[in-house]
């Protein structure tokens, strides 16, 4: 690997604006960044939602002038300036020059374009190829990106690759061409824990193998600590502190980098203290119960051998048209006050089990009882009934809200179906809303004029508006920024123990599900390979992906879990 | 998934949870007694309607204007209409099923008379919806793209949208009149309505059917226009156009391969159905206005003297025409995307 001090610099910005005109005046993302990126040399630009990162990102390819950005400063690229450069020669530059990887690798490929044609696609705008040459050099380089030679990908759809594939063949696509510069904005968020460690080892072995000096961008900063030469912390659309990933962990100097950090260990931190159910119980229950609650709290759900599969349809251009199987024979049961963690790969049926366990589909067989009561076999009625006493919270709550819908609307049907009179429901709202952190004057708000965290909030909060006894929390906080998440960890903390609220967590984040749940149950392929209490699993986990998951988790956050989880061990076995 | 897995998460489907092995054949099976479903409820509702409305009575249709009341009471008796109603529907039916029904006032096959007017309305459907297609296609994507370039282009493209909304809300039969009255009567350079067979003058096939495919695309067209182009400007903010932007490819290219492409599907599955109600005779005023002899007009022929049987088999054949064109959509755009599932 070449060190970055000898080399020259293959990047400058200098003094970048980026403005967004919107109906309400210019918002100014990016306000005078200026930094510099040596070849061979991995940047980690890091900040929350908002602070103009990945502005910055997409301005590195003059990409924001496709959006009607209004931009100012310079770029350069080996000497070159991009920011006014003609579309003739940005062409040139885009893709065999610098290359960038987006979040979301879904929605970034084309759904009706087969990959093979994608990838092809890129190499022929560049190079005299014939079309089937095109193919071939696509077939290696998805290859060479890591995707298992054994099968031919070429003709599948974006669709019919799982998320960790996906961002493997945008990162063929970005790579295949063998770029100077490759910017990867937020590449891995939208990946389960696993597949981040694969796509960061990836661009790791592309700086030592190419020279590729990359341009990081993430909110997450456990992938600095492990990738990044270099660190720039962006806040407001500026730059306030640049340094050393070694040094910005050690000692971070502006206020910024500290909350950062703080956020992300503090999340760990709050979410292994927080108070078992049992602890602050200690009035309300028989003094002996603490000592070995889990035994004595009954069932409040209970999957035995479910199973589900998908029905089969019919794909008229697709690889796949047989039905596959969601859940195996899954079986596992929530007592009265426990958090149970799912925790598995995006894709192993995490989503698939609380749909079944809400109601929402019926398994193909199985039974699955809610608080004795059988769910599959009741009638619509009887399920709907039974269906309020448990209520799920979304991983995305922009979407699973009604943008037409303001705060008071969303909440005040299910307050209505739980008996609350037409005269009381203000109050009810406004108390509600308190409740759930936030105060009376977002009753009149539209999901979009709230921040991730407080449509989540909302998410909760008419969740908890049928007074549910089970929670079922689908992913809630992986949508969010790190400083959000834990403040949303310790709402859902405050209200289990406020309210005994049994919860079913799911999450492909093990260090995180360890650190919320008293029992965990491991997925993979639709199947429990394991489960076992919390500080177990993560002390001496047995099955060979459970361990897979654990060594997916970075190593900062590793170690912050596991001084939590060790103690609680140690206490568990003495 | 590898090819074993495929067959492996098939053989797990209990068989009797299959409609049939092959999936295209159950979709077809499935949308056939959809369509067993839509013609009975159609013909139903229709068939009820003629039985409540004022002056409804077939038997004063059939005995003509100078007929005694015992006239009338014969016509009842021999035609059945004294019978309960659901035996009327039954008879009527299958008089329609066995090619045998007649109409009321001319007393002529009905069926023979569709066939004999289908012609014309094929004609009129096949040239005005590739104009309708090519002219929606063109001002939409024209429109987007002037939509999103400098202030003279935006009010051009307003200009467009002015201009598309003008031609929807034009109706047919003004929008024909008029053509008629300038192109045709003063200008000459049309005839004056009326058909022509192919088989027995192409040249004045095509010049009959002018004015009516024009009339046709240009109401049409607007609504095409303005539906693809919002699908673009839609499109336009997909991340996947993004991604091609950032792969440097040309500009047609991002534009045809990856904008194009996608917006065109919801324009596709408008475009089906909308051929199948002017083939099922739904262009009434146009046919009329040109005086086509189509099955259109004859559907508005036999509404103004109320004659039951033709509008019984016109309604149904629209129904008819709608299902099946709705299945062929539905498999058309699974074939154009690959997320599409047919069920």
């Amino acid at each position: 690997m070449r060190t970055a001090s000898d080399s020259r610099a293959l990047l400058e910005v200098d003094d970048l604006h980026v403005g967004f005109p919107t109906s309400k005046g210019v918002v100014n993302a990016v306000r005078g960044v200026s930094f510099a990126v040596r070849e061979g040399e991995i940047v980690a630009i890091v900040g929350e939602s908002g602070s103009g990162k990945s502005a910055t990102a997409r301005s590195l390819l003059a990409l924001t002038r496709h959006e009607g950005a209004k931009l100012s400063g310079s770029v350069t690229f080996a000497s070159e300036e991009i920011l006014n450069a003609p579309y003739r020669r940005l062409r040139e530059l885009r893709g065999r020059e610098i290359s960038i990887v987006f979040q979301d690798p879904l929605s970034s490929l084309n759904p009706v374009q087969r990959i093979g044609d994608q990838i092809a696609e890129q190499l022929r705008a560049h190079e005299r190829l014939s079309r089937r040459d095109a193919i071939e050099a696509a077939e290696s380089a998805l290859h060479s990106a890591g995707m298992p030679q054994r099968t031919s990908w070429l003709r599948r759809y974006p669709s019919e690759l799982s998320g960790g594939e996906r961002q493997r063949v945008v990162i063929a696509m970005a790579v295949c061409l063998q770029p100077r510069l490759l910017v990867a904005d937020e590449p891995t968020s939208a990946l389960d824990v696993s597949t981040q460690a694969q796509i960061l080892a990836e661009l790791a072995r592309l700086r030592s193998e190419r020279g590729t000096s990359i341009v990081l961008v993430t909110h997450d900063l456990a992938i600095v600590a492990d990738l990044a030469d270099r660190v720039l912390v962006m806040h407001d659309g500026r730059i306030v502190e640049s340094a050393s990933s070694a040094q910005l962990i050690a000692h971070p100097q502006h206020p910024m980098s500290r909350r950062l950090l703080s956020a992300f260990a503090g999340l760990m931190h709050e979410g292994g203290r927080r108070s078992r159910p049992a602890d602050e119980a200690g009035g309300g229950r028989p003094s002996g119960a603490s000592a070995s609650r889990r035994t004595v709290g009954s069932p409040v759900l209970r999957l035995q051998r479910v199973s589900f599969e998908y029905e089969a349809g019919l794909h008229l251009r697709a690889a796949k048209t047989a039905s596959t199987a969601a859940l195996k024979q899954v079986s596992l049961e929530v007592r009265e006050g426990e958090t149970l963690g799912i925790v598995g790969e995006s894709g192993c049926g995490k989503t698939t089990l609380i749909r079944c366990a809400a109601g929402l589909v019926s398994p193909s067989s199985g039974e699955i009882l809610f608080e004795g009561a059988e769910m599959t076999a009741g009638r619509r009625r009887q399920l709907r009934r039974l269906r309020r006493g448990m209520q799920v919270v979304f991983q995305d709550p922009m979407a699973s809200l009604n943008p037409r819908r303001t705060v008071t609307e969303v909440l005040a049907r299910p307050l209505r179906m739980s008996g609350v009179r037409r005269d009381e429901l203000r109050a009810q709202i406004i108390r509600l809303l308190e409740e759930v952190g936030l105060s009376a004057d977002h009753r009149l708000r539209l999901p979009h004029e709230l921040s991730g965290g407080e449509r989540q909030r909302v998410g909760i909060a008419r969740a908890l508006a049928l007074n549910p006894r089970l929670l079922l929390l689908d992913e809630p906080v992986s949508a969010l920024d790190a400083s959000v998440r834990m403040q949303i960890l310790t709402l859902l903390r405050d209200l289990r123990s406020s309210r005994d609220l049994s919860c079913i967590f799911v999450a492909h984040d093990l260090a995180l599900v360890a650190t919320v749940s008293d029992t965990i149950a491991v997925m993979h392929e639709g199947e429990i390979v394991e489960q076992g209490r919390s500080e177990q699993i993560w002390c001496a986990p047995s099955h060979p992906h459970t361990q897979a998951l654990l060594a997916a988790v970075p190593r900062m956050e590793r170690s912050i879990a596991s001084s939590e989880l060790t103690s609680v061990h140690a206490r568990a076995k003495a | 998934m590898s090819a074993g897995a495929l067959t492996q998460g098939r053989a797990s489907v209990p068989r009797s949870l299959r409609l049939s092995s092959h999936p295209l054949l159950s979709f077809a099976l499935r949308r056939l007694a959809g369509m067993v479903a839509v013609l009975f409820a159609v013909s139903v509702l229709t068939f009820l309607v003629f039985q409540v409305i004022p002056d409804g009575d077939p038997a004063l249709r059939l005995a003509g204007h100078l007929a005694t009341p015992s006239e009338i009471r014969d016509i009842r008796r021999q035609w059945g209409f004294n019978r309960p109603v659901y035996i009327q529907y039954l008879r009527t039916m299958e008089q329609i099923f066995t090619a045998k029904v007649v109409s009321y006032t001319q007393q002529v096959n009905v069926l023979a008379q569709v066939g004999e007017d289908l012609p014309p309305t094929i004609s009129l459907t096949v040239g005005a919806s590739v104009l309708w297609l090519i002219f929606g296609v063109a001002l939409g994507l024209l429109g987007a793209l002037l939509s999103r370039g400098g202030a003279a282009a935006r009010l051009f493209d307003r200009l467009l949208g002015a201009l598309a909304i003008t031609g929807i809300s034009m109706p047919t039969f003004l929008l024909g009149d008029l053509l008629l009255y300038y192109l045709a009567y003063r200008l000459s350079l049309f005839p004056l309505g009326g058909y022509v067979p192919l088989s027995s003058s192409p040249g004045g096939w095509f010049t009959h059917m002018l004015l009516p495919w024009a009339t046709l695309a240009i109401v049409l067209s607007g609504f095409y226009a303005r539906l693809l182009r919002s699908s673009i400007l839609e499109t336009l903010s997909e991340p996947y156009v993004r991604t091609a932007e950032a792969k440097g490819l040309p500009r047609a290219r991002v534009l045809i391969h990856h904008v194009l492409r996608n917006s065109l599907l919801p324009v596709v599955s408008l475009w089906g159905l909308d051929f199948a109600a002017v083939l099922g005779g739904g262009a009434l005023l146009t046919e009329t206005v040109f005086n086509l002899h189509g099955v259109g007009q004859y559907a508005a022929e036999s509404i103004s003297r109320l004659d039951i049987p033709p509008i019984l088999v016109i309604t149904m054949l629209t129904a008819f025409f709608v299902v099946l064109f709705s299945a062929l959509t539905d498999i058309m755009y699974a074939a154009l995307d690959p997320r599409v599932r047919l069920r």
